[in-house]
This record gives structure tokens, C-alpha cells and sequence, in this order.
């Protein structure tokens, strides 16, 4: 799904590369290069809104740039980790992405969601007792206003009316795309209900930390991707991918151990799970 | 304000661009070698740009950029309240507070019946939403300090040695068999914590905590650190009644263990926690 801000971003940048590149026609050689500047640096806005977590990671380990997020603590140049030295011990922080409770709150069977709610306890204590390092399992979330949360479940409810009832006009409707549209309209009901039973509408951010300790940064790292590599396979119990967060989000979330920030600046940036 | 700003320089980030390729329409004809390289920095203008969205907050930084190092914030990370019970940061003219709230939940799911862990499972999505502002819950897994730990099971068990002894003692038996059930009882406590003081040398020095973290913002700092405590506040007393516990505001050094890393990992077990990681990559 994409937002208005990035068809926004995209598309007047992406213009002006085109605009380059007409412009950059029928002038020889180095107009031909300018072509394939211009089509490099569609490439490159591409990226950097698609993939930037590879880019800039790559971009500030080619320069070797730390940052420096507040004193005493530096991100690494592989944008990976926090380091934070004292006494001459490097302690590096890393950060894995997590959504354990994903198949609670989108419970799309419902009659399967006691089994899960108790599973998820035993899946836990289980995951828990087998980490014999630190680690933190943070959920952040931000409970949504239940007017507009409904409002939005009601117009999502009607566009899938809307395409079902054209879907049965059609003079030979498929059968398939008819199941795929009641699938989609029980799992809306099933959120309205549980809205209309008094729960509130919630959008969560789920991220897991760990922190290693050594003697030098290189090992302190080693230590951490060691660390969260077990993290990664032992919450892999919960069926869900867990990804190591890489980039910008490292410093952000690095700043949330001091500063819970508001709705506004959470949705600016990371996508959030509701 | 950063936002504001993140829009002004995608716009002029624009603009420049579009600026080079009029200036490279207007002098095609004149200079090609100018015409390539306002083109060239026209590309730029747009990258940049692009990477204004994301990036915003490097762009001042980068200028003041030495020896590869992007300095985003020299200042501490944060400073700890007057009282205690709060860390404060500055951003810009307000001053963001922090609270940490503890939530002592000692229950165990093998100590449930299904229903129960149900239920128990309900009650953490109800605490998700006890306030509307947004919070974050956290479950934190850090290395005991066990030398501080065994010093207390050491007086513990000191303590009941002397008891012993002196009731011992009191009933002329010294050296002799107990006779009392009194006696009996103390000799047993003091079995007890000699056990404790071995199994907790040996066993491993981890502990786990949950808490609940909440921000405010202010234009002072008693402002903030009072809107914080006020929304902590809430926060543990919806905590409470959900899962009839008494949860509280941390305070002083409660909370560096959840944001210092080397209060996470004591200094004391540093070379435990090193060694058994050296000793997993090795095998």
C-alpha cells in the first residue's frame, strides 16, 4: 500500500530525473552520460524509499561515519548497533523487529484464538527460559481513537460490498474471488465485533534488544549478532519472521529508551502493526 | 518543527534542481561543459531530495561532520530528575520527562490452567490500552548482580548462624543434640540459606523484570517531570487493577537499569557473561 507522501516524493523527484533525461537527448556524448545519470538516480530514489535500510548502512561503512547519537554512545559504521563504552568495556545494543502477538490481534479464525492466547503464554515462558544473556522484548503501542478506527473498518466493509456485489453481476463470477471476498468481510465483522465488545483499536510497534558485552567493539559485535542470531531462532518458535533492524531506525529506536515520542512522530517512522 | 522543516528543504531541495536545468536549457548552446555539469548537480538537488524524507536529520549535522564522525546530539542522553523518579531530555524548546513503571508479575504459566492463560493473555492486550497516549511495556531479561545478591544471603545466613548458636548455647547444649523444636526450626533455616549461598554461586545470575515506560512533554522542567509522574501514575494504577498488583514508579538506581546497558550487565559478572559467550562462539 502505497501513501499519499510517497507518491508525493516519488513522483516529483522521479519527474525531474525524466525531465533530465529529455533534456540530456541530442547532445552527443555527454548527453548520453547524462542519460545514464538521469537513470541511475531513478534507481537511486527507488532505493533510497524502498530499500534504504541497505543503502545507507552501505553509504556510511564505505566512509567509515560513526554516529554519534549522545555522548558517550556511537552507532557503528555498519549501522547494526549501539556502542556504549565504560570502565573499557564495549557494550553494543542491537535491535531485532518482532510481532509475536501478529495472529492475536488479526485473528482471522476466530474460533482458534483461545488456543493461541494460551499458547502464546507457554510459547514465552519456554523462549524466555532458554536466553541466558540480556535482552528486552518492547511493545509499543499507541491505542487509536475507536470512532475513526470504525469508521474505517466501515468503508473498508462497503468497498468489499461494492466489489462482491460486481464481482456477482459479472456474467460468469468466480467462485474463488467470491470466497476471498466473504474471507474479507468476516475478518472486518470479526474487528467490528470486537470493537463493538469495548476493545480498543490499538497500533503496536514490537522490537526485541539485546546488549553484549567485550573487551573491543569487534568483539562486542561479534557477540551480538551471536546473541541476536539466537534471539531470532529461538522467537522463531512464535511462527513469525523477526528481522535485525539495520539504518536509521537504530538511532530511533535507541531514542526510545529515554523519550516515549508522540503518535505523530511513531507513524513518521516506522509502520506500525494494528 | 522538524517536520515543518523537512518540508522547506524538500521544497528547496526542488527548486534547486529545477533551477540547474533552466540554467542548463538557457546555456546549452553557449557551453556544453556548463550545460553538463548544472545538469549534474540538478541530479543531485533531486537525490537529495528524495533522501530528505528519511534523512533530514543528518543534513545539519553532516556539515559539522570530523575525523567520520556525525555528532546527531553532544550532550548526555539524559538527565536524571531531581527527585529521582524521572529522566528528562531536552528537544528543542520543551523538555520530554520519562517515567518507569514497575510491574511485578511472579506468575508463572505452568502454574495455569488454560482458561487462566487465556485470561492472563487477555489482560496484557487490556493493559495495552489502559491510557491514550502512546507508552511502551517492556520484559527485560539482565544479569543479576550476584555479588550483591550473595552478600545478602551471606548476612542471612551469618545472621541465622548466630541465632542458632546463641539458643544453642542458651540451652546449655553446645555440641550436643537439639532438643527443642525451636532449635530444631533455626537449624533447618540455617540448612536452607547454606543451600541457597551454594546453589546461587553456581546457578546462573539472570533475572527478568517487566515495566511500563511513559513520556510527557513541558516547557520547564518541573512541568514535564510533573505531567510524566501524573501520567506514570495512571499508567500503574490501571496496571494494578488489571492484574491486582501493586506496580510503582522506579526510581534512582531501579532506573538505570533499564536504560544503562553496563546497569544491565554489572560490572561484577562482567567476566561470567564475557566468558560464556566466548565459550558458545568458540564451540
Amino acid at each position: 500500500m502505497v501513501d499519499e507522501e510517497t507518491i508525493l516524493y516519488l513522483s516529483s523527484t522521479a519527474m525531474l530525473a525524466l525531465l533530465i533525461l529529455f533534456t540530456a537527448s541530442n547532445n552527443g556524448l555527454l548527453g548520453l552520460l547524462i542519460i545514464v545519470f538521469s537513470l541511475l538516480a531513478i534507481g537511486m530514489i527507488l532505493c533510497i524509499n524502498y530499500v534504504d535500510f541497505l543503502i545507507f548502512p552501505a553509504f556510511t561503512k564505505l566512509f567509515r561515519i560513526k554516529l554519534v547519537p549522545a555522548n558517550g554512545y556511537t552507532i557503528s559504521d555498519g549501522q547494526e548497533a549501539v556502542v556504549k563504552v565504560s570502565g573499557g568495556v564495549y557494550y553494543a545494543t542491537g535491535y531485532l523487529t518482532g510481532n509475536i502477538y501478529g495472529y492475536v490481534f488479526t485473528s482471522e479464525v476466530p474460533e482458534e484464538s483461545d488456543k493461541d492466547f494460551s499458547g502464546a503464554v507457554d510459547r514465552w515462558e519456554r523462549t524466555a527460559m532458554n536466553i541466558d544473556f540480556p535482552f528486552k522484548f518492547n511493545v509499543m503501542t499507541m491505542p487509536e481513537d475507536v470512532q475513526v478506527y470504525r469508521d474505517e473498518l466501515d468503508g473498508q466493509r462497503g468497498y468489499v460490498e461494492f466489489q462482491m456485489s460486481r464481482e456477482a453481476a459479472s456474467t460468469k463470477p468466480n467462485d474463488m474471488t467470491m470466497q476471498e471476498f466473504q474471507r474479507k468481510l468476516q475478518i472486518l465483522q470479526e474487528k467490528m465485533d470486537r470493537v463493538s465488545q469495548g476493545e480498543r483499536p490499538l497500533n503496536v510497534i514490537m522490537y526485541i534488544e539485546s546488549t553484549a558485552v567485550g573487551v573491543s567493539e569487534k568483539e562486542a559485535l561479534d557477540t551480538l549478532t551471536l546473541q541476536l542470531t539466537e534471539l531470532q531462532t529461538l522467537f522463531n518458535a512464535f511462527d513469525l519472521s523477526i528481522f535485525r533492524v539495520t539504518g536509521r531506525e537504530v538511532h530511533f529506536l535507541h531514542e526510545f529508551d529515554y523519550k516515549i515520542p508522540t503518535e505523530a512522530e511513531l507513524r513518521k517512522t516506522f509502520q506500525t502493526q494494528k | 518543527m522538524a517536520f515543518e522543516f523537512r518540508w522547506v528543504l524538500f521544497i528547496g531541495l526542488l527548486a534547486a534542481s529545477l533551477v540547474c536545468i533552466v540554467l542548463a536549457v538557457a546555456i546549452v548552446s553557449i557551453n556544453s561543459i556548463a550545460w553538463f555539469v548544472a545538469l549534474i548537480f540538478a541530479l543531485i538537488f533531486d537525490v537529495l531530495a528524495m533522501a530528505s524524507r528519511y534523512y533530514t536529520y543528518l543534513f545539519e549535522p553532516i556539515r559539522k561532520m570530523h575525523k567520520g564522525k556525525l555528532v546527531l546530539d553532544s550532550n548526555d542522553p539524559y538527565i536524571m530528575a531531581p527527585s529521582g523518579n524521572a529522566i528528562m531530555k531536552r528537544d528543542g524548546e520543551l523538555i520530554y520527562a520519562t517515567v518507569f513503571v514497575k510491574i511485578p508479575i511472579y506468575r508463572s504459566g505452568t502454574e495455569m490452567q488454560d482458561p487462566e492463560k487465556v485470561e492472563f493473555a487477555v489482560m496484557f492486550g487490556k493493559m495495552l490500552s489502559i491510557i491514550k497516549e502512546p507508552f511502551r511495556i517492556s520484559t527485560q531479561l539482565y544479569v543479576l548482580n550476584k555479588d550483591e545478591y550473595l552478600d545478602k544471603i551471606r548476612n542471612k545466613l551469618n545472621e541465622a548462624q548466630d541465632k542458632y548458636n546463641q539458643m544453642v548455647e542458651k540451652s546449655g547444649r553446645v555440641g550436643g543434640k537439639e532438643t527443642s523444636p525451636e532449635i530444631e526450626h533455626m537449624r533447618g533455616e540455617v540448612t536452607m540459606w547454606k543451600n541457597m549461598f551454594a546453589s546461587v554461586g553456581r546457578a546462573k545470575s539472570h533475572s527478568m523484570i517487566s515495566y511500563a515506560v511513559v513520556s510527557a512533554a513541558g516547557g520547564t522542567e518541573e512541568e514535564a517531570v510533573n505531567l510524566a509522574i501524573a501520567k506514570g501514575d495512571e499508567l500503574a494504577a490501571g496496571i494494578g487493577s488489571t492484574f491486582g498488583i501493586v506496580a510503582t514508579i522506579a526510581t534512582g538506581d531501579e532506573i538505570l537499569q533499564f536504560i544503562e546497558p553496563d546497569h544491565m550487565i554489572p560490572v561484577a559478572n562482567l567476566n561470567e557473561q564475557i566468558s560464556i559467550r566466548s565459550g558458545e562462539r568458540q564451540v
